[in-house]
């Protein structure tokens, strides 16, 4: 199970990494910011699911989908909390956290789906189809 | 073999094209609603009275509705009188503690020569009277959408008055006109507004004509008195989109459509008022003020405070940033959505309360109506999210601390 704290610490880099790049320095504070983090977490989740994710989909492979998105919001949080956190930082995290879930569960799920079309996902010999 | 390659290539191409569209759909939809306004996104339920509506002219005027906002309207109702002048007479609408509003129009001797009553018959709706020389010519309920303030009300009856004191009317934007009334933003025509705030704050409007071989461009001018000191000023510069403030030992500075661009709201959204100047005014007075007691004071207290080993590592790691930005801090990519008044509201309740961040680590270290504000924040975000009506409507009390 090295998969879900290695993809927990890809998704904190990665979201952590794309805050410099937003307009204001936190994502949630401009639309083109959201848009940049949103298609970010949403492509790395697309690859990740395509690459490392096997099929059939199990709770092993949920737990590393929500390892991504897990560390993701960790890294963005630590961002926040560095640039000030805000008066309704709670609100904030939270509604990060939702968007951020959106983003990452539509980026495996189309990662899967295009792995499965063009048939690039590795299938678990171990496990029944 | 060759065909089913074929076919399956074809599948595989159309899959991903319709994920592409579904995908850019959904982004798109999600992206509307967020952005509509209050307003529109519940269609109103007001206005359903035992009256007859007016009219309302379909074609767009230069008085069109516009919704202010919550912060805006949470001060100008404490405004308890409005005197408009203008050159052909002056009106003064007055609201009583049951919130109606009453207004008198007269020519410059001072001689009455209508009066407009607008009466809140519900929480959200009013009906309103108007009357010329004792003769009741029209009793009909306010638009919808149109929120009734006393620099409507006193715009209002000088509108009536001007049209002839017509009993057959239709709504041309936010007034009711006479049919075929001439058009013009109604604003132009006041040459000067005085509002009486609650707390003896009075803040005055004028219109400044520069003299010929004067450097200066035509503006308006705000000052603002509290029990009779003058606090501070604003300056409007129309031409130029330019706004400047200078309240002393609080705040100064200025605000051009440039900077303005930059931010959520795009610029200026709506065209500044005499009546809108002097709520400005108020707002810069009361939440700096209110600021610089419970916010900058608080900090430098905080600051000489003996600190527990806790404190001292938290604050090493977050900022103790004490003073509110106006709209959804760390959210002002939602600044123009139907989530902004919730974050205006626990601004205002955290001035209010001399609250800080702090409050949401562990509620009772401050004081309850600081875990009051966040609470109400809360839910206000999630009835919005939830029900998409604007907070007012969900969240009793809002719009009114």
């Amino acid at each position: 199970m090295k998969t879900v704290p290695g993809l927990a610490l890809l998704g904190g880099v990665a979201a952590a990494a794309v805050q410099p790049l937003t307009p204001t320095g936190w994502w949630l504070n401009s639309g083109r910011g959201v848009a940049i983090t949103t298609i970010t977490l949403a492509v790395l989740a697309a690859v990740v699911a395509a690459r490392v994710l096997k099929r059939p989909v199990r709770s092993r492979e949920a737990a590393a989908v929500a390892a991504l998105w897990a560390g993701a919001n960790i890294g963005m949080a630590v961002m926040l909390f560095r640039a000030g956190p805000g008066t309704i930082f709670p609100i904030v995290l939270a509604l990060g956290a939702g968007i951020s879930a959106l983003a990452v569960g539509a980026g495996s799920l189309a990662g899967a789906l295009l792995a499965h079309v063009f048939g690039a996902t590795r299938v678990d010999p171990t496990k029944p189809a | 073999m060759e065909y089913r390659t074929s076919q399956r290539r074809f599948r595989r191409w159309w899959v991903l094209a319709g994920m592409l569209v579904l995908i850019v759909g959904l982004v798109c939809a999600w992206r509307l609603q967020a952005q509509v306004p209050a307003a529109q996104a519940a269609p109103a339920t007001r206005g359903v009275g035992r009256l007859p509506a007016l009219p309302v002219l379909t074609q767009p005027t230069d008085n069109e509705v516009k919704d202010m906002g919550g912060t805006f309207y949470f001060l100008e109702a404490k405004a308890k009188k409005v005197t408009t002048r203008f050159a052909d007479g002056v009106a003064v609408a007055d609201r009583g503690l049951d919130g109606n509003i009453r207004t008198r129009s007269t020519d410059l001797a001072g001689n009455e020569v209508g009066k407009l009553s607008v009466d809140q018959v519900s929480a959200r709706d009013a009906e309103m009277l108007y009357e010329s020389n004792g003769t009741q010519l029209f009793y009909a309920p306010v638009r919808p959408d149109v929120r009734p303030t006393l620099d409507w009300a006193a715009l209002q009856a000088h509108a009536l008055r001007r049209d002839g004191h017509p009993s057959a009317v239709q709504w041309q934007g936010r007034f009711a006109r006479a049919r075929g009334a001439r058009p013009g933003n109604l604003d132009d025509a006041a040459a000067e507004v005085v509002t009486e705030f609650d707390q003896d704050v009075t803040a005055k409007t004028v219109r400044v004509i520069p003299k010929p071989g004067e450097n200066k461009r035509p503006h308006t001018l705000t000052r603002i008195y509290d029990a009779g000191v003058e606090v501070g000023e604003v300056a409007w510069v129309p031409s130029q989109k330019l706004l400047m403030w200078s309240f002393k030992g609080l705040t100064k500075g200025s605000v051009t459509e440039e900077a303005l661009k930059k931010t959520p709201s795009g610029g200026w959204t709506f065209q500044p008022s005499l009546a809108w100047a002097n709520v400005q005014a108020l707002a810069f007075y009361t939440f700096h003020t209110r600021l610089a007691k419970a916010g900058t004071v608080s900090v430098a207290r905080n600051d000489r405070e003996p600190r527990s080993l806790g404190r001292k590592v938290l604050e090493s790691l977050v900022r103790p940033v004490q003073a509110n930005a106006p709209g959804c801090d760390g959210l002002h990519w939602l600044d123009g959505t139907v989530f902004r008044p919730c974050c205006d509201a626990h601004d205002l309740c955290y001035a209010k309360a001399g609250c800080n961040q702090y409050s949401w680590y562990w509620p009772p270290s401050m004081s309850w109506a600081c875990t009051g504000c966040n609470t109400l924040a809360v839910y206000c975000f999630y009835s919005t999210i939830a029900i998409t009506t604007g907070s007012c409507v969900y969240m009793p009390g809002a719009c009114t601390w």
